[in-house]
This record gives structure tokens, C-alpha cells and sequence, in this order.
């Protein structure tokens, strides 16, 4: 439990600490949280990385987390001006296709495919949302949202798709994870040709 | 991996209450992507011809078993991506609403009779049908509000109306159960005639 106190004051503290300087760092906070730069691309990878690494039983999440927050935090640190937003969304896009059809298929995956998948995960997650303030509290509440939206959105497809799995009560569990990866490399396929196609 | 420990459920826990009340607050500040989903989501379910279709396919995979049961709602969502992709980029496909009217027809007719295709032939039928349903709703994707919500609530749609074709289908185990099925199957089928000849 102290491990979960620890854990909950380090998401909190940087709101409290921004709230004693200035709005900027609040503001940042906030838009890390709920308007990084490619929301829906972002928030589509994030889902199949978690629901495709739960997938897989014998994927520690005590070892693929800490992989992708550090993977997460180096792409933080990436400027946001090397790539280009289209760029970014087609490969988060390509990323989030690609785990759809492997979730479908569930195929069984070697631990350097698991780590590769939470890492790339969290370096694309990082360079997506990093922070393009240039005063260092806004910047830091950017990362602390960004690391928090981010969680929301890996952490729990991850855990409920690993508890899910585990229950034998529940057969149909696989059959709707399969389902779930078909709906996102469905999705992840219309969003990529929107962003490829001409203007109506 | 090993049962979620308490802490870790505290955290996630902790994650999902401190995130929540600023999700609902983005809804309220961005009513396009909601009202884009909210679009995407009833739009196969105000359209009776898809609806059937969709429902059809659920059904015919209860009626086949395992591994049909699973596949075909796996399959149907992405090579619909695929008729998605021709009609957003504007690719024709000739006599789209003769197409989808004969699925239910076809899928009709072979539920009602108790056809038992193969698994591969099976797929075929239902992968050719999803293409016209697909172009049908990638057609008016670019036009939409949010055109990313809008196929985001569509899939998910279809994905509950074949679900709920399943859970009909389930019914088969039983004698009546297997006679309300096939009644259904022949009810789709006629109203798939009737599309067809302009009635309905």
C-alpha cells in the first residue's frame, strides 16, 4: 500500500506544485492531459500496445510498464518540431493496425516482440505529446499530464485485458479481445486513408 | 503474470477517478468528436438494411460454430474497413445498395435453410458483402462532423449488432431456439427481397 500512496502523491504533487507558481504550468498540465498533439491516433496505439501486451499472459506488466514509462520519457524529451504531425499519426496509425491484426490473430510472441512493442509504444506516446513550452513548469505539466493521459489509456486495456484473460469463467474473454483488435485495425485503417485523402 | 496485487489496483483505480471528471469535461468542450461518434454509432442502426445484414452475419456464425462464431465478426469489420477505404477515396463500386440489400437476402436464405458452409467459403460470402457495406459508409465519412469519431462509432455498431446476432444465435442449442433462428434467417430474407424490388 505504501507503493500505491508513493505512486498516487507523484501524479499529484505536480498539479499542487504547479498551482503555487502560475497558471502556465496548471495550464500545460491540462493540455497534456486532454489535448495532446494527435488525440485520437495517440489514444487508438496506446489501447492495442495495452490490450495486445494483456493479451499475453505470460508478459509481466511489472516489466513491461516500467519499459514503456522510460521509452515514454525519452521521447518526451524529443523537440516536437522533428517530426511532422503526418508522419507521426500514419506511423502511430501503422502501429496500432498492426497490433489489431496481431490481437486478432493472437499469435504467440516472443518477450523481444512484447519488449519492442512497449517500447516503441512509449517512444511514440512521448515524441506525440512532448511538450512544446518553452518555460519549464508549463513544460513539466505537459509530461505529467501526458505520463497520466498515457497510463489511462495503456495501463488499463493492459490490465483488464491480462485479468479478463485469466478468469476461466469467462471463455468468451479471447473471442472479444480478437473482436476488439479486428474494431481497431478497422479503424486504424479509415483513419489513415481520411488523412491520406483528398479534400471533399 | 501474477494475480493483480491490491496496490496496483489502488493506483489504477486512483487513475481512472482522478482522470474521469476531465474526460467528461472534454466532451463538453469538444461536441464535434462526440457528436461525430454519436453520428457514426447510430448510423448503421437507423439503417434497416444494414442492420439486418449485420445481425445476419452474427447469426450465421452462431449457427456455424466455433471457429466461424469468432471469425466472422473478426473478418466482417476489416474488409469493411477495406469497402471504408474505396469510398473514401472515392474508388465506385457499382449498385452498392443492390449489394448490401442481397446480403441479407443470402445470409438470410442460408440461415433459414441451415446451409453449413466451410470455413473458407463462408468468409468469402461474408467479406464480399462487408465491401458493399463498407463503401456505403466511407462514402459519407469525409463529409461527417468528425470524420475519426464517426468511423470509430460505426465500427463499434456493427460490431454490437453482430454480437447481438450471436447471442440470438446462441439460441440453437435449443429445439425452439433452433426453429426461431432459422425464422429469423427467413424474416431477413425477405425483407432483404424486399430492398431489393424497392418496398421497404
Amino acid at each position: 500500500m505504501r507503493f500505491s500512496f508513493i505512486f498516487l502523491a507523484a501524479i499529484l504533487l505536480p498539479v499542487q506544485a504547479n498551482a503555487q507558481f502560475a497558471m502556465s504550468a496548471t495550464d500545460g498540465f491540462e493540455a497534456g492531459f486532454l489535448l495532446p498533439w494527435l488525440f485520437a491516433e495517440q489514444t487508438i496505439a496506446l489501447i492495442a500496445a495495452g490490450l495486445f501486451l494483456g493479451q499475453h499472459r505470460k508478459l509481466s506488466f511489472r516489466q513491461m510498464w516500467p519499459i514503456f514509462m522510460v521509452t515514454m520519457a525519452v521521447g518526451l524529451a524529443v523537440p516536437p518540431t522533428v517530426f511532422s504531425l503526418l508522419s507521426l499519426s500514419l506511423v502511430l496509425l501503422a502501429v496500432a493496425v498492426t497490433l489489431g491484426i496481431l490481437i486478432a490473430l493472437k499469435m504467440p510472441v516472443p518477450m523481444v516482440v512484447a519488449v519492442s512493442v512497449a517500447s516503441v509504444a512509449g517512444v511514440l506516446e512521448g515524441i506525440s505529446s512532448a511538450p512544446g513550452a518553452s518555460d519549464w513548469g508549463a513544460a513539466l505539466g505537459v509530461a505529467a499530464g501526458s505520463a497520466l493521459r498515457a497510463n489511462l489509456f495503456f495501463v488499463t486495456p493492459f490490465l483488464l485485458a491480462d485479468w479478463l484473460s485469466g478468469a476461466d469463467r469467462w471463455p468468451w474473454v479471447p473471442i472479444a479481445l480478437r473482436v476488439a483488435g479486428s474494431w481497431i485495425t478497422a479503424i486504424g485503417i479509415m483513419m489513415v486513408a481520411l488523412l491520406l485523402a483528398p479534400l471533399p | 503474470m501474477p494475480t493483480i496485487s491490491r496496490n496496483l489496483l489502488f493506483v489504477l483505480t486512483a487513475l481512472v477517478a482522478g482522470g474521469l471528471p476531465e474526460i467528461a469535461a472534454a466532451h463538453v468542450d469538444d461536441p464535434g468528436f462526440a457528436g461525430g461518434f454519436v453520428t457514426g454509432f447510430t448510423h448503421p442502426l437507423f439503417g434497416w438494411d444494414h442492420v439486418l445484414a449485420m445481425v445476419a452475419v452474427g447469426l450465421w456464425g452462431a449457427f456455424l460454430g466455433a471457429p466461424s462464431i469468432w471469425l466472422l465478426p473478426v473478418v466482417f469489420p476489416m474488409i469493411m474497413a477495406f469497402g471504408g477505404v474505396l469510398g473514401i477515396v472515392g474508388v465506385p463500386i457499382p449498385a452498392v445498395e443492390t449489394g448490401i440489400a442481397f446480403s441479407s437476402v443470402v445470409l438470410g436464405a442460408l440461415i433459414a435453410l441451415a446451409q453449413r458452409a466451410p470455413l473458407w467459403i463462408a468468409i468469402v460470402i461474408v467479406g464480399s458483402f462487408a465491401v458493399f457495406h463498407g463503401h456505403a459508409h466511407g462514402t459519407e465519412l469525409p463529409n461527417a462532423a468528425s470524420p475519426i469519431a464517426y468511423s470509430t462509432g460505426f465500427v463499434i455498431a456493427t460490431g454490437l449488432l453482430h454480437l447481438f446476432g450471436i447471442l440470438f444465435g446462441a439460441l440453437i442449442g435449443w429445439p425452439a431456439g433452433a426453429l426461431a433462428v432459422r425464422s429469423a434467417g427467413a424474416a431477413i430474407a425477405v425483407a432483404g427481397i424486399a430492398f431489393l424490388i424497392g418496398i421497404l
